[in-house]
């Protein structure tokens, strides 16, 4: 018996990803984007692009709005991958081919992961080509990192629940909390923080790719790291976990 | 084929009772088998149609496909399966549908659209095909979750109401799909509320209620039909004399129910009716076979 072609299938499932879920993120980008080169005259003055620092200006001021469209376009992509088809009750037809179910959402995740990082450039390319031309590949590495570990964790609970991305914004939140309300030296802090997503981690390699400095590996190692384990719990629990339950 | 074993399937939640949805089922379909599955609402069909797909895990007992649990038989060889409310998504179109589950059960390039071709004309989609399935009427989306499960020619048919919003035409044209499916290394599993269409098509119905097997009903022939006969006489004049000879029957207009133990003993009972002068417009059976022994199986009231 011949199996699912699922490579195949992936050009459907990159479809669906952008004439749906990605049209928020492109649309909201673009009005962002659109706003950036009238606050930059506003601020540097009209001749601002003929500078020879306005790749650089335009570089930071994208940066600063990335931290919000980034996280609106990570929510969007990675919200209800699996418990939309429970949901709907799509999966019904789905798996009764010979499909496996972790393959195929493990596919899922990939294809709306690389949409969304792919989406990050190409706005930029956008940017670039209509009003000053800016380096992309520090955003996208951006994306590929918040994809990596929110992703991942949004991907994990949405094998659990149907408000997936909630799940995922509250728990965005906790290393915070857990910053503001326990004291920086004590145990609680320590284990907390080592177990709790690690998003100074995620911040100081974000950081760096603004600044355009070296990386740390460790930085990337413990958001590929921590992503990676919550890939695989999802993975684990759509393997173990009846799919209609 | 395909074997319950003592299955059983308990929904627990925190905040309310355990319901036992299927409790201890045995029951096997084998190879060259088409198996109904009849039972009123609530009596555990779609759950046991969930463990055999997988969808759900047994608390009790097991669930297997051809020696294998499902989610590995169907993994590795896939299944037919049409689905009692047909979930595909509202936007896709119906083509692009069949094209997409085409590629998810394994059919390359070269023989995809001709697959495609064949069940869009077997199921008479051709003009449906470039709708969105949000654009189709409930007969059609029937239509086109039918022709999905039949893209390639799987060993496991599993059917649930597959005759659910269609129109007279396409119910018949149904049972000659099914006719035409039956295959001596095929099973056909079909669940359904129509127990007409039930005895038309499977060879045996297996009567669900309460999460139990009530009874399993052979429907070949040469098999013992059993149970008692009940027809309805409509009569033109004399109904005293029906009375007479069958008092338990119950009237209704100028019809009569009435019940016998058996084909001889009902017209030994109408032959003295007539030849006490009763004379009657028709005799129908009230109730198919198989209808008989599904009131026999849950109790008339259900």
């Amino acid at each position: 018996m011949s199996r699912a072609r699922l490579g195949r299938y992936a050009v459907f499932q990159l479809r669906d990803y952008l004439m749906g879920k990605a049209v928020g993120f492109v649309l909201f980008s673009l009005f962002v984007g659109s706003m950036i080169p009238r606050e930059l005259t506003a601020s540097h003055g009209a001749g601002w692009r003929t500078s020879p620092e306005a790749g650089n200006i335009a570089f930071r001021a994208i940066a600063s709005q990335s931290s919000v469209l980034l996280l609106l376009g990570l929510i969007l992509s990675a919200s209800y991958l699996v418990a939309n088809d429970r949901v709907t009750g799509s999966f019904r037809f789905l798996f009764a081919k010979p499909v496996g179910i972790p393959r195929y959402y493990a596919q899922l995740w990939l294809v709306h992961g690389t949409g969304f990082v792919a989406l990050t450039g190409l706005l930029l390319l956008l940017f670039s080509v209509a009003v000053v031309p800016v380096s992309t590949w520090p955003f996208m590495a951006w994306a590929a990192l918040l994809w990596v570990l929110w992703g991942s964790i949004c991907f994990c609970f949405s094998t659990f629940v149907r408000f997936d991305w909630l799940m995922m914004t509250l728990l965005m939140l906790l290393p915070a909390l857990v910053k503001g309300f326990v004291a920086p030296a004590s145990f609680w802090y320590k284990a907390l923080t080592l177990v709790l997503p690690p998003v100074a981690h995620l911040d100081a390699a974000q950081q760096a790719l603004v600044l355009r400095t070296p990386v740390a590996i460790s930085d990337v190692a413990w958001v590929v790291g921590y992503g990676a384990i919550f890939l695989m719990a999802g993975l684990v629990s759509l393997r173990r976990r009846p799919i209609g339950a | 084929m395909i074997a319950f074993r003592d299955a059983g399937k308990t929904y627990r939640s925190l905040f309310s009772k355990p319901v036992r949805a299927v409790d201890g089922v045995t029951l096997d379909a084998a190879a060259g088998e088409v198996l109904g599955i009849a039972g009123p609402n609530g009596a555990g069909k779609s759950t046991m149609i969930g463990l055999l797909l997988g969808y759900l895990a047994p608390t009790a007992g097991s669930v297997t496909i051809d020696g294998r649990a499902p989610r590995a038989f169907i993994e590795r060889e896939g299944i037919g399966y049409l689905s009692e409310l047909v979930n595909i998504p509202p936007l896709w179109k119906a083509r692009e549908a069949l094209v997409r589950y085409a590629l998810l059960v394994g059919i390359g390039q070269g023989d995809l659209e001709a697959r495609v071709d064949r069940v869009v004309a077997l199921l008479g989609l051709e003009e449906h095909q470039s709708k969105r399935v949000k654009a189709l009427s409930k007969g059609n989306l029937q239509r086109l979750g039918l022709a999905q499960a039949l893209l390639r020619d799987e060993r496991v048919l599993i059917l649930d109401e597959p005759t659910h919003g269609l129109d007279p035409v396409w119910t018949q044209k149904f049972r000659e799909i099914v006719d035409g499916l039956r295959r001596p290394d095929r099973v056909i599993l079909i669940a359904s509320h129509n127990l007409d269409e039930l005895q038309r098509v499977a060879d045996r119905v297996a009567i669900v209620d309460r999460g139990r097997v009530q009874r399993v009903v052979d429907l070949r022939a040469g098999a013992p039909s059993g149970g008692r006969v009940r027809y309805r006489l409509e009569v033109a004049s004399g109904a005293e004399h029906v009375t007479r000879h069958f008092p338990a029957a119950t009237m209704s207009g100028e019809s009569f129910d009435v019940e016998a133990a058996d084909l001889v003993a009902l017209n030994h009972g109408i032959a003295a009716a007539l030849a006490d002068g009763a004379v009657f417009r028709a005799i129908a059976p009230a109730h198919s076979a198989l209808e008989q022994q599904f009131r026999e199986a849950v109790g008339a009231d259900r």
